[in-house]
């Protein structure tokens, strides 16, 4: 006899802290933003967007894993977030394509 | 966490399967909202690799203090929120509640923020009309991107905060662990609205400075 299906399970896991693993990340991402911030005033010439822009990922990034729980999350909402960043980089290639190809068609 | 609902609602027959269905349809929702910002962050670094000079100094025109004041209000009140729901598991709903009102509290210090600074860029005439002040004409195409930006974002946060309120209202009812849905999908669309914020901050206050 086949065994009752499994219930799904949204979150893998009981969150192990209340207060304490949020308020890492919070430490965390006020850190990332003083360091965003004093970056800024840096001579790094070309790369400052880059290196601004990355910081601001690493914290975005932060956020979707340990506050809204990406981490801990079941395949199903992860593949939905990662479908979200999937159209997202679509929108940023079809739309960069006129920019990288210009050159080509007329010099 | 609790992994069924509270409250079963129609076509439902089970809490957990009502709860996965919630949080996969938020998380669409969130995913569109990312297409929505991502179109416009595109079109800003699509003009501003164009006219680099002009985007930089509409940048330099932006007041940091208030931009950073407002992303430290934002990254707490989503600690704040991160604790409520985590305290709703473990049935600590007082110390929920009180989380809700401090998330609250906290957006509207933000909106309090931003409307300060409004009120310095129009004193400043930094509106992109035919009075704006500014030597090149691209830095009012920034200034158009900023406005635009921060007034969607804040619009964003302010519907937040009417689900904060409404979950204020559910906690004072002592109802809020039979809503625990709402207060999942409330903090998911309150983190977004933040992520967001983080990504306007830097492309308008930091990367042109």
């Amino acid at each position: 006899m086949a065994s009752p299906r499994k219930p799904p399970q949204l979150y893998e896991a009981p969150s192990s802290t209340v207060i304490l693993g949020p308020a890492l990340v919070w430490v965390g991402l006020l850190a990332l933003l003083a360091a965003n911030i004093g970056l800024t005033f840096l001579p790094l010439g070309r790369a400052k967007t880059a290196v601004n822009l990355g910081v601001a990922i690493v914290q975005a990034s932060l956020m979707f894993a340990v506050f809204m729980r990406l981490n801990r999350a079941s395949a199903l909402v992860k593949l939905t977030a990662a479908a979200g960043l999937v159209w997202l980089s679509f929108l940023f290639l079809i739309g960069s394509a006129d920019f990288l190809t210009r050159p080509m068609i007329s010099p | 966490m609790s992994q069924a609902s509270g409250v079963l609602h129609e076509p439902f027959t089970s809490g957990v399967r009502q709860r996965e269905a919630t949080i996969f349809a938020i998380w669409i929702f969130l995913a569109s909202e990312l297409l929505l910002f991502g179109g416009m962050f595109f079109a800003f670094y699509t003009y501003r690799h164009a006219h680099t000079s002009g985007f930089d100094g509409g940048a330099r025109h932006t007041n940091l203090l208030f931009g950073a004041i407002n992303t430290a209000l934002l990254l707490t009140s989503s600690f704040a929120m991160s604790v409520a729901g985590r305290a709703l598991e473990v049935k600590r709903a007082a110390l929920a509640e009180v989380c809700i009102w401090v998330t609250l509290a906290l957006g509207v210090g933000f909106l309090g923020v931003k409307g300060l600074e409004y009120v310095q860029d129009l004193h400043e005439h930094l509106w992109p009309n035919t009075r704006f002040d500014g030597a090149d004409p691209a830095s009012r195409i920034f200034f158009g991107f900023y406005w635009t930006m921060t007034f969607i974002h804040s619009c964003h946060l302010l519907i937040g905060l009417g689900f904060l309120i409404r979950l204020g209202i559910m906690a004072r009812a002592r109802v809020l662990e039979a809503n625990s849905d709402s207060v999942e999908t409330t903090s998911l669309y309150w983190h977004l609205v933040d992520v967001i914020w983080i990504m306007v901050f830097t492309t308008l206050y930091l990367v042109g400075k």
